[in-house]
């Protein structure tokens, strides 16, 4: 599940693994911006995708703002630098946790509802998620935010168990058995709506 | 149909979103390169000050607050015991002595300063516990058609303490106090507008509406193996020790050099800019027209930041606005020894772009004396989706404030200094946001968070 970003990316000039560039940056603060390249794109598309692209913008740019003046209390020994960016990017949007339910209850509403409101990027989601979106986009609005995070972690940033509990600070365990229990929350959502769409189709 | 999986259904549901505009990656890239020039201590206090108006939507304080921001915005108090409080004033000196090249004016606050905290030293009673209990909030104007007034919002009250030493605990509260008319004339314009309990004002980036509601104090946080360390203050960020308060210089020059070198502040911003300019030009040119575009794009927008730095430089050539923030930081955050105080009020008045303003009064009516930075424009344009009655620039300047009597930092301030903008009705000397300390000091029991309202 864990891929490490490729640190040739930006090319021999600078070369490095990433705590190798992290541990530097302590000494030469520029070096952090070796970071922000290798990482940027992905900690926004993921900020994006909980909240949009509009928030994602301000909190991504705040998630390595956050990193740099934390990078003295990265710990190597435990663990990697992209769970530990996905970890302070999930405390920033817990900061935005009521604008992230109103999104997932817009989601959860019909598509000719939303286009009047102007969120075309919201129906095209729920298109793209077909009928179950409405029930799924429900059930993540009302999922707890400890089992949202690490959901959404899983879901979306493919992160190993490790990598979300070294993201969240939580033990494996603890993350096993939250995922255990948010995707049963959602299969039971997803349960209930293609039990109805089959009706609907039946008697259609 | 078949049954959707339920983690393939939440990838589609959240789809992928477009890349990062060009604009917002550099402006990204922009703000960190501005951080690790060390805009950091600027922007620490800008964040903080944010806290009770949070860039984008929702609430005040959530529990990301210490994790989240409190790295370098939120230090854990925590105490560096009686032996700092008792051996700290030895090296402070007399007031005035050898003060006598200071310009006039400025002789009385630094004497004033020194008396003032080398009393409270003696005062001061020494225990095991530091807490700080500190007020934030933030001016907005409401427009109602009776008459446009202006109302305290993203008022938040905090309460930290920790123990002298490490294992003796320490935890953060916050709480949500009543949004409120600003004056008294605000006061009179709210009753006529019929006395309503919320109030719907642009904020940033959104309208926001705030009430007139109290929240239960909400721990965050709290570790009963904590205390005796803070975070954020020391060199890069780092943790400050018990050991590196007690080491710290007295002297006001030695803590200039240690806490206010940053002379060069925008100097230093506009170098890191320029820095990443350059090594966006020393990479070759993408071939593919979209990363081209996407280099131009990055460009443009790192020179546009570099503009507005070169006008920062031009009214603040000095960065003693930052500096005016930064000794409030410091001030706010460390149970510091009173002759490291002291030194520090000294030192900061004696700063170019730093004067004496003389008496003010702070938000929560108590007397003080202040130093203030100069004057800054700020320009709001429609770039956030501000609506026109908000657009426009205007100056202010920082003020810091201090108990006469006592030395004690009663707060900092930002204040309208030309009207224009939002507060384009406002007169000079309106307040447009304030961080108050409303009580700070030692204590032999855990302390608790006040029940009373400020207000």
């Amino acid at each position: 599940m864990a891929h490490d970003r490729p640190p040739e990316r930006e090319g021999p000039a600078r070369p490095g693994s990433d705590t190798e560039v992290i541990v530097r940056s302590r000494r030469e603060p520029d070096a952090f911006a070796e970071i922000f390249h290798r990482h940027f794109a992905e900690i926004h598309r993921y900020a994006a995708r909980r909240l949009g692209t509009d928030a994602a913008d301000d909190i991504a740019a705040e998630t390595f703002l956050v990193a740099f003046r934390r990078r003295g209390r990265f710990d190597p020994a435990r663990g990697t630098v992209r769970p530990w960016l996905y970890g302070i990017v999930t405390r920033l949007i817990g900061l935005h946790r009521r604008a992230e339910g109103r999104r997932y209850r817009a989601l959860a509403r019909t598509p000719a509802e939303n286009v009047e409101d102007g969120h075309e990027d919201l129906v095209a989601a729920r298109v793209t998620a077909g009928d179950a979106g409405a029930a799924l986009a429900d059930a993540l609005a009302r999922l707890p935010r400890g089992e949202r995070d690490v959901l959404l972690l899983v879901a979306l940033a493919d992160l190993s168990y490790e990598e979300v509990g070294q993201a969240l600070g939580l033990k494996t365990g603890t993350v096993a058995s939250r995922l255990h229990r948010a995707r049963r929350r959602l299969r039971e959502a997803l349960g209930a709506d293609s039990r109805a769409l089959m009706t609907e189709e039946a008697t259609a | 149909m078949n049954r959707t999986d339920e983690m393939d259904g939440v990838r589609r549901l959240l789809a992928e979103p477009p890349e990062p505009s060009p604009e917002a990656s550099a402006k990204a890239l922009g703000m960190l390169a501005d951080e690790m020039s060390g805009g950091r201590r600027v922007r620490a206090s800008e964040g903080r000050r944010r806290l009770g108006r949070p860039f984008g939507l929702g609430r005040p304080f959530g529990l990301g607050w210490p994790f989240g921001l409190g790295a370098g915005l939120v230090a854990v108090g925590a105490a560096a015991a009686v032996a700092i409080v008792a051996t700290g004033q030895g090296t402070s000196g007399p007031p005035g002595a050898s003060e006598g090249t200071r310009r006039p004016g400025k002789v009385d606050l630094n004497r004033q300063a020194v008396l003032a905290a080398a009393a409270k030293a003696e005062l001061l009673p020494t225990g095991r516990y530091w807490y700080t209990d500190q007020i934030t909030g933030q001016s907005y104007i409401v427009r109602p058609k009776t008459g446009a007034y202006a109302i305290t919002g993203a008022h938040f009250e905090s309460f930290r303490w920790a123990g002298a030493k490490k294992g003796m605990g320490e935890a953060f509260y916050g709480r949500d106090i009543p949004a409120r008319p600003l004056t008294p004339k605000d006061e009179a314009l709210w009753r006529k507008a019929g006395s309503p309990s919320a109030f719907r004002v642009w904020s940033n980036d959104h309208y926001y509406t705030y009430d007139r509601h109290t929240s239960p104090w909400q721990v965050d946080h709290p570790n009963a193996a904590g205390g005796g360390h803070w975070f954020g203050s020391g060199p890069n960020g780092g943790d400050m020790t018990v050991d590196d308060l007690q080491n710290l210089p007295t002297d006001p020059a030695s803590l200039a050099a240690r806490f206010l070198s940053g002379a060069s502040v925008p100097e230093r911003r506009k170098q890191a800019l320029q820095r990443q300019v350059d090594s966006l030009r020393r990479a070759p040119v993408p071939d593919d027209p979209k990363k081209r575009a996407e280099r131009a794009g990055s460009l443009k927008v790192l020179q546009s930041m570099m503009d507005d730095v070169d006008g920062q430089i031009a009214e603040d050539p000095h960065g003693s606005r930052d500096k005016v923030l930064d000794v409030g930081n410091l001030m706010m955050d460390l149970p510091l020894p009173p002759a490291v105080r002291a030194g520090l009020m000294r030192a900061l008045a004696a700063q170019p772009g730093v004067r004496a303003i003389g008496p003010v009064v702070d938000g929560l009516g108590r007397k003080g004396i202040a130093l203030a930075g100069p004057d800054t424009t700020a320009r709001i344009d429609g770039e956030y989706g501000a609506p026109a009655a908000e657009q426009g620039s205007y100056t202010s300047h920082e003020e810091i404030m201090f108990d006469p009597a006592t030395g004690e930092l009663l707060g900092s301030r930002d204040v309208l200094t030309r009207p224009g903008g939002a507060y384009r009705s406002q007169a000079p000397g309106f307040v447009i946001n304030y961080w108050l300390v409303r009580s700070s000091g030692w204590t032999e029991a855990k302390p608790k968070p006040p029940a009373k309202l400020p207000f």
